[in-house]
């Protein structure tokens, strides 16, 4: 068998393999799953701003069913199904602050990846703040004591 | 303050912490999606699995007291491990409508047969419109739907005995209308 | 029988670390106080025998000895060798061990160093490093063996996880890891220096050149992890905020505190209770880093999967360690009096204020790591705190530190004249910059642009003093953070389906799609599409690939990356449309490098510490004369 051949065989073997692979992945999920996927990854915006603003609001947005990643970050089909919906309704002019209502009335607070402030969340927003105050206090006071210590002796 | 007393407050800070993980390690938490609980279960209109000529809707839901709605797959290995004890429970008589979730029909349908069928209604979610509006994050999750229409209470992961005394049973016994 | 012998080699170094801990504690307790040389010998079997043991690990991931569960559950006969070796240290099991390696590691150079660590406080420092050792051996041995056998002898193992195979995973863990242990050294030096019976000055010395190798090791591990996330994920992102990356950084924020407060406690005398506690936190901050990732209390991409009970061991670790350090801290607090600080523009002010700059980092990163995790426990519910959070918080604080690295240049410069000059001539390359790139304006980058530049400007001129490692670090900070910045604002992105021939237009370049082909990789294969891009007279090409891994039956995306001084172009594959076409996704990552390249510099700037600096040439040419006269 010449060489020729034999490319030609392991050509239709690679082939062969892909189209296996492929035939997998489609017995898994409906033939619909494919096109919505192209959707999302074509999705095209009105404008450069837009399409900003809406990959910014889905980086703001968690995969609810990953670790930790989110709609941008992964392929899940349901986060590139939410990734659809937020682009969709982004391009349609809804507020970023309509989409994330709708997606934490679906989901919980849990998707959101700024969290709410709320009385909850009073430390977690408020905390840096209070110990930047309290340490620039600390500052100031520690320095005058240095000074007056210095004025003393 | 002293030193001695301000240092010691941070031991006792961190202390609380070494213990909050402590607790958080012993403790395993319940990662239902606790969002549409006491909302109505979202309108919809799918044809059944094994019958795709018959439609199936929301009002489903007020022909019997109770509808349990379990959300499986055919690749889904926690659902299989479910499956002997939702058998169970649809032989004691119970209403449970499958909802099958991202799969393909041939599949789900095989999966049915090989290991029985527990569902009175299965419902094929093509393009998972019902699944996203349902706020479904995994499978397997059981979802309890009271009379009216109304989301009473979800489960994420494996039902069995124990959950289903603890959040369930307490609906369906009549403890809690 | 690699398994038989590998678990006698952790048991040698389990019984002698317990050794040196038990000699160690009796010739301290005893009153002749002898520093006896059998510890040496003991530290010294420790580090070889757990040497030993990861060498026999590597030789049966070389030699697929799937016997081995650790070895059959990450390995495969087809894993090329080089990924072999690494994935010694890609399970729970062997980065433990590579945990136990590294500190005994450490333990045994400190050893070494009889001449610049005086025999009674290196005694107590080895004593408490080798208790660390023990405690981490018999973790190794008794509840992560990386030798347990399989009841069945497999035929082929379950391969490594395609995410890992990458050179960045040969070399990001071992960096980290040496970092982390490293900081056992510096937690060693500030507790032993607490249970001496008179507080040693010279631990502070001490206690900074160690930590200073150790924070290079951490930065390069850190540094190392990015990129491989930025060349290995394929969505362009080079932070995530992922709690096990905040486990990473958590320590290094607070060892980075800690470089800053030695400098004026050696030569000063000041902020002491900064510097003990600074040096004890870290470690434990380390800990905690280990037990996140391995616990599973927190979700993240990074985790290993295990089971709690070894979290609860290395909470049970990170408790005793904490507390009794801290302890002895409340106990000696009385004899650890600092020098005042005399001014807020004083070095000690600035230091200070850089020290509560990374203190609020360091709870910014802490309270939004663990906050949902609280948040659960008290039945409130289930929220998560991610990326927007922290980069809103951790932005003023970066902008803040680049100001006073700005600040305590330009303060030793008399003349206004000049500071006025330097500001000027900043702002005008800052417009520059602008105009030569044709970007759109934007008040924060604009302000963080100058900001940079003022701080590179001073930082480059000659008068003022100020050692070479400072300068070229902070070049380098004010680097990674300008780069930060550019490039969260200005990296944009275009999908476009395309197909053999079609073409698009994309930053000013025109990608074609020029060939299409498929390629066998040794445990995968791979479709890989050629795209060349055309940039003005420049032509060069992208090879994006999708690659099928067999064992584990994982589909993954390559992205294709070309580099240039002022960011890459970022290529992926989408989905398969149409046998024919591909969706290509193709992201403009501007500044990117800077970051990597900002943050090697100020890893290699600190490794100038250990250079001879001026002073220290002309005091031993001094003390040369008085020796020859």
């Amino acid at each position: 068998m010449n060489s020729r051949n034999l490319i030609g065989a392991l050509w239709l073997l690679i082939v062969g393999l892909f189209s296996f692979n492929s035939a997998a992945q489609e017995a898994l999920f409906s033939p619909a799953e494919s096109e919505k996927v192209s959707k999302v990854e074509l999705f095209k915006f009105d404008s450069a701003t837009q399409q900003a603003r809406a990959i910014a609001l889905a980086k703001e947005l968690r995969c609810p069913q990953c670790q930790n990643q989110n709609l941008l970050e992964s392929n899940s089909p349901i986060a590139q199904d939410l990734r659809l919906m937020v682009y969709q309704r982004v391009k349609a002019g809804e507020s970023e602050f309509d989409i994330k209502q709708y997606m934490v009335k679906q989901y919980g607070e849990f998707v959101l990846y700024r969290p709410q402030v709320g009385e909850n969340t009073l430390l977690l927003w408020l905390l840096p703040f209070l110990f930047v105050v309290l340490f620039i206090y600390s500052v100031y006071s520690s320095v005058r004591a240095g000074k007056n210590r210095d004025l003393g002796s | 303050m002293s030193k001695k007393v301000k240092l010691s407050l941070l031991l006792l800070l961190l202390s609380g912490f070494l213990i909050t993980l402590l607790v958080s390690l012993m403790v395993e938490p319940d990662k239902s999606n606790q969002a549409l609980k006491g909302a109505s279960f979202p309108e919809f209109t799918l044809p059944r699995l094994q019958k795709p000529e018959l439609q199936v809707s929301q009002r489903i839901f007020n022909q019997q007291s109770w509808t349990i709605v379990n959300v499986w797959a055919s690749w889904c290995a926690v659902c299989l491990k479910e499956h002997d004890f939702l058998q169970q429970l649809a032989q004691q008589g119970l209403f449970i409508v499958g909802l099958n979730y991202r799969d393909g029909i041939t599949s789900a349908a095989q999966y049915l047969a090989d290991n029985g069928n527990p569902y009175q209604v299965t419902l094929y979610d093509a393009d998972s419109r019902l699944s996203m509006g349902l706020g479904v994050i995994g499978t397997p999750e059981t979802i309890l739907v009271d009379s009216k229409g109304v989301i009473r209470q979800r489960h994420l992961g494996e039902l069995n005995q124990s959950v289903w005394q603890a959040k369930f049973a307490p609906y369906t016994q009549g403890s809690i209308q | 029988m690699v398994a038989s012998v590998g678990v006698f080699a952790l048991a040698v170094c389990v019984v002698s670390a317990l050794l040196v801990v038990a000699i160690g504690s009796l010739s301290l307790v005893s009153t002749r106080q002898r520093y006896k040389p059998s510890i040496d010998v003991f530290v010294h079997l420790a580090f070889i025998s757990s040497v030993a043991a990861i060498v026999l690990l590597g030789y049966a991931f070389v030699s697929n000895d799937f016997s081995l569960i650790y070895v059959s559950s990450h390995s495969n006969t087809q894993l090329p060798i080089f990924f072999k070796i690494a994935a010694v240290w890609g399970g729970h099991e062997g980065s433990l061990l590579f945990w136990l390696v590294t500190l005994a590691g450490w333990t045994w150079a400190i050893a070494r160093h009889k001449r610049s660590i005086p025999d009674d406080y290196r005694l107590v420092v080895l004593v408490i490093m080798a208790l660390i050792t023990a405690i981490f051996a018999l973790f190794c041995l008794f509840v992560s063996n990386a030798f347990d056998t399989n009841a069945v002898l497999p035929l082929q193992g379950r391969d490594l996880n395609p995410m890992l195979q990458d050179i960045g995973l040969v070399l990001h863990p071992p960096l980290l890891y040496i970092g982390y242990v490293g900081f056992a050294a510096t937690f060693a030096f500030a507790f032993a220096a607490l249970l001496m019976p008179a507080i040693p000055n010279h631990w502070y010395q001490t206690c900074r050149n160690w930590n200073a190798v150790a924070w290079v090791f951490l930065t390069l591990g850190i540094v190392l992890g990015s990129w491989w996330a930025y060349k290995e994920l394929g969505w362009g992102g080079w932070w995530f905020w992922d709690p096990v990356e905040n486990s990473s950084l958590l320590p290094w924020l607070t060892a980075t505190a800690l470089m800053h407060s030695l400098t004026v406690s050696q030569h000063r005398r000041q902020l002491l209770g900064w510097s003990f506690g600074l040096a004890i936190i870290t470690f434990c901050l380390s800990l905690l880093g280990t037990f996140v990732v391995r616990s599973g209390v927190l979700t993240s991409v990074h985790a290993f999967a295990v089971d709690p009970t070894k979290g609860l061991l290395l909470l049970a670790i990170l408790a005793v360690l904490l507390l009794s350090a801290l302890a002895a801290l409340i106990w000696r607090s009385d004899k650890i009096v600092s020098e005042p600080i005399t001014g807020l523009l004083s070095r000690a002010g600035i230091i200070l204020m850089v020290c509560g700059v990374l203190a609020a980092a360091t709870l910014v990163v802490w309270l939004g790591t663990f906050y949902p995790m609280i948040y659960q426990l008290l039945n409130l519910g289930n929220i998560s705190v991610g990326a927007p959070y922290f980069n809103q918080m951790i932005l003023p604080l970066s902008l803040f530190g680049l100001a006073l690295m700005v600040v305590v240049r330009l303060k030793n410069i008399v003349s206004h004249l000049i500071k006025v000059l330097i500001v000027g001539v900043s702002l005008t390359l800052s417009v520059g910059f602008y105009l030569a790139l044709s970007l759109d304006f934007d008040w924060l980058l604009f302000f963080t642009t100058s900001l940079a530049i003022i701080a590179l400007v001073v930082h480059l001129m000659p008068s003022g003093g100020g050692s070479l490692a400072m300068r070229f670090a902070h070049i380098g900070a004010a680097m990674v953070v300008f780069a930060a910045v550019a490039n969260a604002q200005l990296s944009y992105e275009q999908s476009e389906k395309m197909r053999l021939g079609s073409s698009m237009v994309f930053h000013g370049a025109e990608v074609t799609f020029v060939d299409r082909t498929l390629h066998i990789g040794p445990n995968y294969t791979s479709e890989q599409v050629h795209l060349e891009l055309v940039k003005g007279d420049q032509a060069f090409l992208l090879v994006p690939e999708k690659r099928h891994y067999q064992v584990r039956n994982m589909l993954m995306s390559e992205p294709a990356i070309k580099s240039s001084w002022s960011g890459d172009y970022y290529v992926t594959l989408g989905e398969k449309l149409d046998n024919q076409s591909f969706a290509v996704r193709i992201q403009y990552r501007a500044f990117i490098g800077w970051i990597w390249f900002g943050a090697l510099l100020c890893s290699i700037a600190v490794v100038f510490i250990f250079l001879p600096s001026r002073e220290s040439k002309a005091l031993k040419q001094v003390e040369q004369h008085v020796k020859e006269s």
